[in-house]
């Protein structure tokens, strides 16, 4: 399997609970359906009364009568023949085709996506994107940030059990904390930017009116577009400096079954450079980075570059939707309706990133002593190291017995240079 | 903090230039703003 496969199919698999519910799989709700099947042979394979009040109720119900109802000029009746039509395709039947994207349409733009001429499902998604995802995904965030406040107002900061040594470790390179700024940087302005793309209709503009909105919301689109390169390398960088470090280990078991440490006072578990805690925040923001870039890459090349029928293909043969009951997902879609899934996955995985985010810049500022100092200077006092990452302390002092003294001198010095 | 500010800058710098060769490229963001079919699905 080549990276490029673990790239996109890791991230995809995220992707199939979240969107079961959002993609229109076709289905018929049991009750009634051989009834219906029934009527809509005395009517000659139209529509009935029942599939109306049923689509009416929100239930499913199969459109496979409608959209193979387009004709077919090899069988019609001649022209000169009672009912024969032009063509040998009825008026309803051309709107069908045209309707299910199944019409062999010209159009004179120059855009793939111009020969949709019908495309239904954009009202589930405009419903979507104005309900669901703003009421939850916003409440998400406001749920964490409200959530670290409490914390920090009833527990504190968490504070180093003993005085700083006064003793200072290299803890992070300038190149580690070149990339995690890149991405960090980036990432504060893409989310901003990125949330007043999707609510700023709803709670920035009854405050500002949409004249002074228009330049604020066209600025945050031109940062949005073009700093997700600055993302993607950074997220790149990140992973081959810091993947080896990462990798789970049975010690981190013992972290987790501690809570790293949470609830017993100047007591953690050891841990290497990087605990189980940032493993977790390590591997969310790889998969999870990379599947909001790629779909990303999606929005950012409109209609070049689909993803969603290619995902439902390849989820199709392995039978996952099946196992959900869901029946077969579409993998034949309007190109429209593939850039509404993939903005609504778009938004939904970077909310998600977003909050867990918002947990690590938390820990990582006001709520743990010394963690910002790790990633400004790079250099972390003896006394936090021994603390927080006792066998990364020990593996350091280690290498500095191996290592001639002039070295260790120079390594001091970018420490302290930083 | 050196080190943070260079890479600001530099994803200021990517931003730019990537901004620069998408437009010689053809794929600036207005054409993307003015998709027709986004457009009419967002109003």
């Amino acid at each position: 399997m080549t990276v490029t496969n673990i790239c996109f199919k890791l991230p995809a698999l995220l992707l199939v609970g979240i969107l079961m519910f959002f993609v229109p799989v076709p289905g018929e709700s049991d009750a009634g359906a051989q009834t219906v099947s029934g009527a809509r042979q005395a009517t000659g394979g139209a529509q009935t009364l029942a599939d109306i009040l049923a689509r009416q109720k929100g239930l499913k119900v199969n459109n496979d009568f409608r959209r193979n109802a387009i004709g077919n000029p090899d069988q019609a009746a001649s022209i000169r023949a009672p009912l024969g039509t032009l063509g040998g395709v009825s008026n309803a039947e051309v709107w069908r085709a045209l309707r299910f994207g199944e019409a062999d349409v010209t159009v004179s733009t120059r855009l793939p996506a111009a020969r949709a001429t019908i495309q239904s499902t954009g009202m589930t998604w405009l419903k979507f994107r104005r309900g669901p995802l703003i009421t939850y995904g916003g409440g998400l965030l406001v749920a964490v940030i409200v959530l670290l406040a409490a914390v920090l107002a009833i527990h504190g900061r968490f504070r180093l059990a003993r005085p700083p040594s006064g003793v200072r470790i290299l803890r992070f390179s300038a190149m580690e904390r070149f990339s995690h700024w890149l991405l960090a940087g980036s990432f504060v302005i893409l989310g901003l930017t990125g949330l007043m793309q999707l609510m700023g209709r709803a709670f920035i503009i009854p405050l500002i009116g949409k004249d002074a909105f228009a330049p604020i919301a066209l600025a945050g689109k031109w940062a949005h577009n073009n700093l997700a390169w600055a993302f993607i390398l950074g997220l790149i960088l990140t992973f081959v400096l810091w993947v080896a470090k990462n990798i789970p280990e049975r010690g981190d078991i013992i972290w987790l079954a501690n809570a790293g440490g949470l609830f017993s006072k100047g007591e953690h578990p050891p841990s290497k450079k990087f605990n189980a805690g940032q493993k977790l925040v390590f591997w969310s923001v790889i998969l999870l980075g990379s599947a909001i870039s790629l779909l990303g890459l999606s929005l950012l090349f409109p209609f070049d570059l689909p993803i969603f029928s290619h995902l439902f293909h390849w989820l199709n043969g392995l039978g996952l939707s099946h196992l959900f009951g869901a029946g077969a997902l579409p993998e034949r879609m309007p190109l429209q309706q593939e850039m509404q899934l993939t903005q609504a996955a778009h938004a939904i995985l970077a909310i998600i990133l977003t909050a867990l985010i918002l947990g690590h810049i938390y820990i990582g500022s006001v709520g743990m002593e010394g963690a910002l100092d790790a990633m400004v200077s790079g250099t972390v006092d003896e006394e936090w190291a021994k603390e927080h990452h006792s066998l990364w302390l020990e593996s350091v002092r280690d290498e500095e017995q191996k290592t001639p003294a002039s070295e260790n001198i120079a390594a001091k010095g970018a420490a302290e240079r930083g | 903090m050196k080190t943070m500010l260079m890479s600001f800058i530099a994803a200021i710098v990517i931003a730019l230039v990537a901004n620069y060769v998408l437009d010689h490229m053809g794929f600036s963001t207005q054409d993307v703003a003015t998709a027709p079919d986004v457009r009419v699905m967002d109003k």
